[in-house]
Order: structure tokens, then C-alpha cells, then sequence
């Protein structure tokens, strides 16, 4: 039986069974390309500044630093700026990473002016080459494999939808909203799948350290403001800025109003909930109407 | 890969010292591992958990050099240890990969009956051979003989037959590639109440078998039998005592292979400054017996 055929009802739920089969396929096509999640000996992964990096990137790095400055005193907030206190020097970071945020902050500034400046990019990207020859984030090469099966994967789904719309329009049918809407969300929630951030085994370290330190996530009542750094930027890296208390870090919904990550993938979760919240509000009516 | 016991035999390179993996102490630890060169995880606490869980230990094991210590398979008894617990040990052993595990001489269940406390075996012919036997049947199912750990104890088990350093001597001869986990504060807590010399204590057992070493600390009790009496409870929520420094300065001295040194902490967390400080004052402690052991090998005849 042609699936072009299908009634619209009966094709939107093929499609949308596809559609879970596809993202099936491309998680496990993924994780073939990255190899096993385990390997027989374990990354060394005792820099926090590493594992906010493994889990978010770049502005987790700097997010993470600036908080954890804030918290030792070495920087003051006023609203969503921040400034590095006048008698404390640059060395007084632990690092460079910390080093160079102390630097960045000598001039009062935006928290957020940090992740667009490109001369502090250099400083980070040890920490992403690191990553990547530990095999917890995908490689160019495997980037590029990624993005090849994601895009083949997403130019199917939409050469089915097109040749739908195509049967649809050539028997007189043109409530084809909902089939547009299906696909624009599935597509982008494939493309997640198919690129995500980490490899499989970055993953997997970040759930065995998010497992191991699990009790600082059950027990951030217990972070005091300037007497728990070690507690707080491990905290920080692994689960993120969301998770600390208001108590600890008070200026920072006013540093960070939008980002305050907490790991995970941000494409699933997007990508499913606008699609829910869409579909539910406003595109009922267009339901089942093409291909009959 | 597992070394097959914390013993002389050239697998441990140097003396380390760490402490009791604890996730409480987790981002401290994890925040002074410069001065941390080896941690004790307990492996009871991962009997139940599934297999991906217990990866966690394998990335853990790949920042320090991690040891297992089991705390209920209940080795000293005439009854057999269940088979169950040391698969359950085999299967974390196995996915953690680690240096050696340890297990207490202590008897903590009978038939169904949990007692609840690592307590004393009762030292005769009977728990001697029932011990030997589960140790033997530990080893065939984990791969490697544990490392066995004296207990503290604050009565003398009725119907004894032998003292502490006989019957763990009577035991050693008997499984001649038993490797031993001596615990100093139960050593010193033992001697306190029931008035023995610690140091003697120790000499008296084969120190070339002794691997690993475990520090505590303790709070005076009143022993509720004679008003008055006190005993000394080995409860891992204190400070190290200065004398428990000094046993392991002398062990030091006397036992010349690489000792794995670790400081049990379960409760009343200190801050970390202050738990990297009783692990410095092992080490200073072992560098001192070493030196002096140094020095007695140069002096003239």
C-alpha cells in the first residue's frame, strides 16, 4: 500500500510513527559513529572549569568562573554587571580561566560581555580540544558524519511531506497545516538527535560525575555564600548555575536572566514542547484534512 | 586491573595515603586530589545498584587510585559466608577496577539474624577453620584475596579460646597468601580496654603481610557495666589521636614495604583543611618510622 494514499488522519500518524522510527535509527546510528560509551580506562576529569565545558560549552566555562569569583570575593556584582574588586590582582585566580575573568571584569562590564569576546575564546579552547581527544566531544570528522545523516535523514522527511502535499493538492485538498507543522518540529527534534553537543561517552562521564557528586545536588541548602567554593563550582560545573540557591549567589537571575543552564539537551526538550504547545493552541482545525 | 592484595609483593610502588570516599566530602576531595593519592570506596554500597551506576566508580577510579572495603560479608564465623554477598562483591570489584579490596574479621549475622555492628568473632578452632573457609571461597569468587581488617570491639567475645594476635596469627598461617588491613585506632581502642600494649600487639602479627593501614579516631564511653569504667568506641566521627600516629609511625618502622595509609571518616564532617591535615600527619608519621628504620640499618653493628 502507497502511504501517499492514506487519508490525512491516517497519514499524520504514519508520519508521525516515522518519524519516531527515524529518530530511533539516528540515535543508534550516532552512537555507532561514536563508538562505545565506555572505554577500558576512565578520562582524568579533575578541573571543574573541564567538566562545565564538557557540559555546556564555552559560556558555561565563563559563567561558572565569574560565580565562582563572585563567590570568593574577588568580584562585586551591581545588577547584571560585574566588576573585579580594585585591590585584587589577576593572580589571584587559580587559573587562567579565572585569571583572564578577573582581567576582563577590571572594567565594569556586563556578566554576559564575556562570552561574545573573541580574544578570550583562545582561552577556553584547550579545554574543547581536551574534550575532544577524550572522545567526549565529537571531533570535525564526526561532526560532519553527524550533520551528512542528519541532513539525509531531514530531506527525507521532507521530500515525504512535499510528494504528501503534492498528492494532496492534485485531489483538491488544501488543509495541509498540520502536516507542515509536524514536519517542521519533527524535522528539527531529528536534527537534535543527530547532532547533539557531547558524544555518547561524554554522556556517560557527565552522568557518572553527575552520580558520584549527586549528594551536592540533594544538598545545595547546606552552600553558604563564601565558605563552600570547592562545593559550589563543582556543583556549578556538573549541574549547573540553575541548581545553586538564590541564598549563595543572590545577583544571579539579575547576571544571567535567560542562562542559567542545567545540562541536557537543549534540542529535545525545545523542540517537544513548542511542538506540544503549538499544535494544542492554535492548529487543531487543519487535522486530517490532506491526501483523502 | 585488580592487584591481587595491598602486600609487599612490588604491585604498590610507594606508600599512599587517602581517605574513606565519602560523596559528602566528594567536591573536596575532588578539589585537593594533589593531596589525596588513594580512596577508599565502600563496596557494600553498591550491591543493589545497576550496572550503569555503578560506572560511576570506574570514572572515580580514574582521577585516584581507588580501593573496595566491604563491611558485611561477615568472614569470621564458623557459619559460611552467603554466596550472594561475594557475588555481589565479584560483580563491583569487577567494574571498578580497583587497587585491592578489604574486608572485616568480624562477625555480623547468624542465619538471618543481623547483629548490626562489626563485633568480634569468637576466637577458636571452629571460627578459625569457618573463617579460613570463606576467605578461601571470597577469593575464588572475587579473583583476589581480600586484605583483612582486625576489628575493634568493646567486649571479649564469651567462649574464646585464643587472644586477638593468636588467632588472627593461627589464621595467617593458615591462608599463607592473606593479606592484612591493619586498623591502628582498633588496635589502640582494643589495647585501652582490655589493657594490652598496642605496640606488642603488633609484633606479634606478620607485619611483611601488612598493605594497607586505616586511621581513625574515637570518644570515650562509660562501659555501663561498672560504674565508672570507660571504654574507648572506635567511632570514626573524631580526630586521629596522637597515639594512633605514633602505631603508625612504628608499623612504618617496623614493615618496610609500601604501606596504602587511610583515614576513615563517617560522620561529623570537618571541614576538608582539616581532614588534609590528618593526612599530612600520616604521612609525616610514616616518613618519620621510615627514617628511623633508615637510620637503625646504618648504625654500626
Amino acid at each position: 500500500m502507497n502511504p501517499l494514499d492514506l487519508s490525512g488522519p491516517a497519514f499524520l500518524g504514519f508520519y508521525l510513527a516515522l518519524l519516531v522510527l527515524t529518530g530511533v535509527a539516528l540515535r543508534i546510528l550516532r552512537n555507532l559513529g561514536d563508538g562505545g560509551s565506555r572505554q577500558a580506562t576512565a578520562p582524568e576529569l579533575t578541573d571543574p572549569y573541564l567538566i562545565a565545558c564538557l557540559r555546556g560549552g564555552a559560556q558555561e566555562v565563563w559563567r561558572v568562573a565569574t560565580v565562582t569569583l563572585l563567590d570568593r570575593g574577588l568580584l562585586t556584582a551591581t545588577g547584571s554587571e560585574v566588576r573585579t574588586k580594585t585591590e585584587v590582582e589577576n593572580t589571584a585566580g587559580s587559573n587562567e580561566v579565572e585569571r583572564a575573568t578577573l582581567s576582563w571584569f577590571r572594567t565594569q562590564r556586563a556578566a554576559t560581555s564575556i562570552f561574545k569576546e573573541t580574544t578570550l575564546a583562545a582561552i577556553v579552547q584547550p579545554y574543547e580540544e581536551q574534550l575532544i581527544a577524550l572522545s567526549l566531544l565529537p571531533s570535525e570528522s564526526q561532526q560532519s558524519r553527524r550533520h551528512l545523516i542528519a541532513a539525509f535523514v531531514v530531506a527525507g522527511m521532507v521530500t515525504l511531506t512535499v510528494s504528501k502535499i503534492a498528492v494532496a493538492f492534485s485531489r483538491g485538498h488544501h488543509n495541509i497545516l498540520f502536516l507542515l507543522l509536524l514536519t517542521f518540529f519533527g524535522c528539527l527534534v531529528l536534527w537534535g538527535i543527530g547532532n547533539p553537543r557531547r558524544t555518547r561517552r561524554g554522556d556517560a562521564i557527565l552522568e557518572d560525575l553527575a552520580r558520584l557528586f549527586a549528594r551536592l545536588k540533594t544538598g545545595t541548602s547546606s552552600l553558604k555564600a563564601g565558605k563552600t567554593t570547592n562545593e559550589l563550582i563543582w556543583t556549578a560545573a556538573i549541574f549547573g548555575l540553575a541548581i545553586l540557591p538564590s541564598a549563595v549567589v543572590p545577583q544571579m537571575q539579575s547576571l544571567y536572566p535567560t542562562g542559567t543552564s542545567s545540562g541536557g539537551s537543549s534540542c529535545g526538550s525545545s523542540g517537544g514542547s513548542s511542538c506540544g504547545s503549538s499544535c494544542g493552541g492554535g492548529c487543531g482545525g487543519g487535522c486530517g484534512g490532506c491526501g483523502s | 586491573m585488580m592487584t591481587t592484595a595491598p602486600s609487599a609483593a612490588g604491585s604498590i610502588a610507594r606508600d599512599r595515603f587517602g581517605l574513606g570516599w565519602r560523596p559528602e566530602l566528594a567536591a573536596g576531595i575532588f578539589a585537593h586530589l594533589d593531596q589525596i593519592d588513594m580512596l577508599e570506596v565502600i563496596a557494600d554500597d553498591y550491591f543493589d545498584v545497576p550496572r550503569r551506576e555503578l560506572s560511576a566508580l570506574r570514572t572515580l577510579g580514574a582521577q585516584v587510585p581507588i580501593t573496595l572495603h566491604g563491611v558485611g560479608a561477615g568472614l569470621a564465623s564458623a557459619l559460611p559466608v552467603e554466596q550472594r554477598r561475594l557475588d555481589d562483591l565479584a560483580r563491583v570489584v569487577e567494574v571498578a577496577a580497583p587497587v585491592f579490596w578489604s574486608e572485616h574479621l568480624a562477625f555480623v549475622r547468624a542465619g538471618n539474624v543481623e547483629i548490626g555492628h562489626l563485633a568480634a568473632p569468637v576466637r577458636n578452632c571452629r571460627t578459625l577453620a569457618g573463617t579460613a573457609e570463606n576467605l578461601t571461597r571470597a577469593r575464588a569468587t572475587v579473583g583476589a584475596w581480600p586484605a583483612v581488617e582486625n576489628v575493634a570491639t568493646l567486649i571479649d567475645p564469651p567462649g574464646c579460646e585464643m587472644n586477638e594476635s593468636d588467632w588472627m596469627l593461627a589464621l595467617c598461617d593458615a591462608l599463607p597468601e592473606l593479606p592484612l588491613l591493619l586498623d591502628l585506632h582498633n588496635v589502640h581502642a582494643n589495647a585501652l580496654n582490655f589493657g594490652f600494649d598496642a605496640a606488642e600487639f603488633i609484633l606479634q602479627l606478620p607485619l611483611a603481610r601488612v598493605g594497607a593501614i586505616h586511621i581513625a579516631g574515637g570518644e570515650w564511653i562509660d562501659a555501663g557495666s561498672v560504674a565508672g569504667e570507660r571504654r574507648l568506641l572506635d567511632d570514626h566521627l573524631h580526630p586521629v589521636p596522637e597515639p594512633v600516629y605514633e602505631l603508625l609511625r612504628f608499623v612504618a618502622a617496623h614493615a618496610p614495604q609500601p604501606l596504602n595509609v587511610l583515614l576513615e571518616r563517617d560522620g561529623a564532617y570537618p571541614p576538608m583543611p582539616e581532614l588534609l591535615r590528618e593526612i599530612a600527619a600520616a604521612r609525616a608519621a610514616v616518613a618519620r618510622g621510615r627514617a628511623e628504620a633508615a637510620a637503625a640499618l646504618h648504625q654500626p653493628a
